[in-house]
């Protein structure tokens, strides 16, 4: 990739790499942020940064996808939790914001099975959720998502196999 | 449902999620977190005032101090008559006052505050009462 720099810290990682998984991390991180796309692009901005100043490094132990998708979750989840602590104190707009957004279906998709889809997934728990999106989506092994969750194998496999019940149920399948 | 198929439905579903919403392009988010970090890092523009300020108002300090100790006028302070002494020898002259003496002095002798001396002045009606 010409005139993109690359990240001191982390000499495993090289912006051309980083630029292949762009598109999938944007979706991880829009899933992340429940289909918000200005949240979903700042959580990808930050991991970027975090990744550029070497505050989160790559050792290589994990594939680059999988790290890359974990470090997206923890800025996500620390965004949120933050968010949250805020809007404690904010008592008005703290029911705004824990209720579930409809920012899925806000997406023009086309068919409406699509539609569906997306909206019994948001009915999800959102481990289940997201460990369906990472198997089904993101092309990951249950073991990779299960890094990326930072839950154990067995658990990984217990919301996998929950998770496709659950929608099957939801989509009357 | 099989697994395959519900795997290609929520496939599909995100794809197209995404494909609408679209992802930023690479370069730019790149570009941002590293114009993020630059800024970060660069001093503030004005960063100097703070620490200057500082200097200078330790050093103002510093040269009131040494002023007040070392400045012309700073050796000990003559003694003075006080204003209440001299109205009070003014008012009654047949007293006999002390020469040269400080509050202190003045105080001890009379047994109160030379503020407290004037309720001696002769009083011109004192006889009409008796």
């Amino acid at each position: 990739m010409r005139d993109v720099e690359s990240p001191a810290p982390n000499p495993r990682i090289t912006p051309g790499a980083l630029a292949a998984l762009h598109a999938d991390g944007f979706g991880w991180a829009l899933t992340l942020t429940r289909g918000r796309r200005d949240e979903a692009e700042d959580v990808l901005q930050t991991t970027y940064l975090l990744i550029y100043e070497g505050r989160a490094r790559y050792d290589g132990r994990a594939s680059l996808k999988t790290w890359l998708f974990g470090v997206i979750r923890n800025v996500a989840r620390s965004r949120w939790r933050r968010r949250l602590l805020r809007l404690r104190f904010e008592t008005s707009a703290t029911d705004a914001m824990l209720e579930v957004p409809a920012a899925h279906e806000s997406a023009p998709i086309d068919t409406v099975t699509g539609q569906q889809a997306l909206a019994a997934l948001a009915r999800l728990p959102a481990r289940q959720r997201e460990m369906l999106e990472l198997v089904f989506c993101r092309d990951l092994t249950i073991e990779e998502a299960a890094r990326v969750q930072g839950i154990a194998l067995g658990t990984a496999r217990t919301h996998y196999e929950r998770g496709k019940a659950r929608l099957r149920r939801e989509l009357g399948a | 449902m099989s697994d395959t198929q519900l795997k290609s439905l929520v496939r599909s579903a995100l794809a197209a999620r995404d494909g609408a919403l679209g992802p930023p392009a690479f370069e730019r988010s790149w570009r941002a977190a590293v114009a993020a970090s630059d800024a970060r890092r660069a001093p503030a523009r004005h960063a100097w005032f703070v620490p200057a300020a500082t200097v200078a108002g330790i050093a103002a300090i510093a040269l009131a101090v040494a002023w007040q100790y070392l400045g012309p006028g700073s050796g000990p302070t003559p003694w003075t008559e006080s204003a209440d002494l001299q109205l009070a020898r003014e008012l009654s002259p047949a007293r006999q006052w002390p020469v040269a003496t400080d509050s202190l002095l003045h105080t001890y002798e009379y047994g109160l505050p030379s503020a407290i001396v004037i309720p001696e002045i002769e009083n011109p009606f004192e006889e009409s009462f008796l």
